[in-house]
């Protein structure tokens, strides 16, 4: 409770000095922007004079570390000067060491866990004939044999081949998961490839073109992925990103490491980003995360078909 | 078959002298029996009395022109399509449980995998225990593949239980 007092106090003594940080913080983030990007025509060092601060500065901050900043773009424009405001964002979720070891694992996990070998070959006893012995034992001068079919002959059974549908089947702990998604929104947080759109329906046409040059004045990247807050994605955009395979849509639910690593640009709407953040903190502070991995313990389901009845 | 000329003459008898000799026999050139394997057909040597021959004989692999099966080559390299929607939207969903609304598994939604298969870690023993569950209509609609499944269960359940060294 002291501590919790204590913290908001601090908090408030220091917003008088947040904002002049924050002016600050614009500039240096300016001098890095117009070195990188000097080729753009139009200065992007000034914010808008009607810049507005999304989000609450309290729930992203902590007791030692203070609230990350953003950028919030608009799809309205093409131009790289479309920035509408600043957000913040939590620095356990976008702000985490960026571990490339459970990177690896979330990534091997999500091609693993789905896999099934088909590979399957036939046993000796599997094998149709072979039951008489090719030749009497003694007297012919050849080897002994008892089948056609042993192992040592052409066209016979195979010894240890793979049997079966083979599941390479296997469940990355819960943290794992978590900890590898916070990994990737940091790393890419940190290599300036992750954007915030005000929102997605901001995008006035449903013509590719726009939107690729969006992608290109923008230094997107070859390839963009775009994370909705619903299921149903606006129809401008689908309709944009519908003919062109490097961008693509995915709800907030459907996201996950390997599209963000395969991906150069995440752009989150607000609203999506506000969602990632909130579950993605409910999943790191859990007090039960040590039980959710009992979950997957589970037999598959059968689904058993009926049995044909005598006629 | 007649000796060539050139035999005859490696005793030392000229066209004249034999001419000489044998009286009335008088040898001209162009009346010379050739042999078929020295003759000449379209500026090249006629061999083995005009059968063709088997050995390929021209190029850096040489083969048989006649022979019209494909030949064995690397094949021409042709780039997988990255941005396939199967490739661009791999991995969709697969952290549903903490992004979603945790109503559902990512082992609910696992596609490719047959239902019985999903969220199964196991060998080939305990595969087999539950494909039995799953294909129960085997036994009356393929009698056999049912029977050698049973046999396939039978002979691991002994080799685990009293063959593996544990």
């Amino acid at each position: 409770m002291a501590s919790n007092v204590i913290g908001r106090l601090a908090r408030l003594s220091l917003s008088s000095v947040r904002t002049d940080r924050n002016v600050f913080r614009y500039s240096t983030t300016a001098v890095s922007e117009t070195s990188l990007e000097s080729s753009a025509s139009e200065p992007v060092s000034v914010p808008p004079e009607d810049a507005s601060v999304f989000g609450d500065v309290d729930s992203c901050t902590l007791l030692y570390q203070d609230a990350l900043e953003s950028w919030v773009e608009t799809l309205k424009v093409k131009e790289i000067a479309s920035k509408v405001g600043t957000t913040y964002l939590h620095p356990d979720v976008f702000g985490a060491f960026p571990r490339t070891d459970l990177l690896h694992w979330n990534c091997y996990w999500q091609k693993m866990y789905r896999r099934i070998d088909w590979g399957s070959a036939k046993c000796t006893f599997e094998m149709k004939g072979g039951g008489r012995k090719p030749w009497p034992q003694k007297g012919m001068g050849k080897a002994r044999h008892g089948s056609i079919r042993s192992p040592l002959w052409h066209k016979g059974g195979k010894a240890l081949g793979p049997r079966g549908p083979t599941s390479y089947y296997f469940m990355l702990p819960y943290t794992k998961r978590v900890h590898g998604l916070q990994a990737a929104l940091s790393c890419k947080f940190a290599q300036n490839d992750l954007r915030i759109v005000d929102s997605l329906d901001s995008l006035p046409t449903d013509d590719p073109k726009f939107l690729e040059d969006l992608c290109e004045q923008r230094y997107w990247g070859p390839s963009v992925l775009f994370v909705h807050e619903d299921e149903l994605a606006p129809r401008n955009l689908t309709m944009a990103c519908d003919s062109v395979g490097h961008l693509n849509i995915m709800p907030v639910f459907g996201l996950n490491v390997y599209s963000m690593l395969k991906h150069e640009t995440v752009v989150l709407s607000l609203k999506s980003c506000e969602m990632i953040q909130e579950r993605i903190i409910y999943a790191l502070r859990r007090s039960d995360a040590h039980l959710v991995d009992s979950k997957y313990k589970v037999r598959p389901i059968i689904e058993r078909t009926e049995q044909p009845r005598p006629l | 078959m007649l000796p060539s000329i050139r035999s005859l003459t490696r005793f030392g008898t000229t066209s004249s002298a034999c001419a000489r000799s044998m009286g009335s026999v008088v040898y001209h050139p162009e009346d010379r029996i050739v042999n078929d394997s020295e003759s000449y057909r379209k500026g090249i040597r006629l061999n083995r009395f005009g059968s063709p021959s088997v050995l390929p004989a021209k190029g850096f692999t040489p083969r048989d022109p006649t022979d019209k099966r494909p030949i064995n080559t690397m094949p021409v390299y042709k780039p997988k399509q990255a941005w396939a929607p199967k490739r661009a939207f791999f991995g969709q969903n697969d952290y549903i449980d903490i992004l979603g609304d945790g109503s559902a598994r990512p082992t609910d939604c696992m596609r490719g995998v047959p239902a019985w298969l999903r969220g199964f870690q196991g060998n080939e023993y305990q595969m087999l225990l539950l494909k039995r569950q799953a294909f129960q209509h085997w036994r009356a609609l393929r009698p056999m593949k049912y029977h050698q499944m049973n046999l396939r269960i039978k002979f691991l359940y002994h080799r685990l239980n009293f063959k593996t060294p544990s």
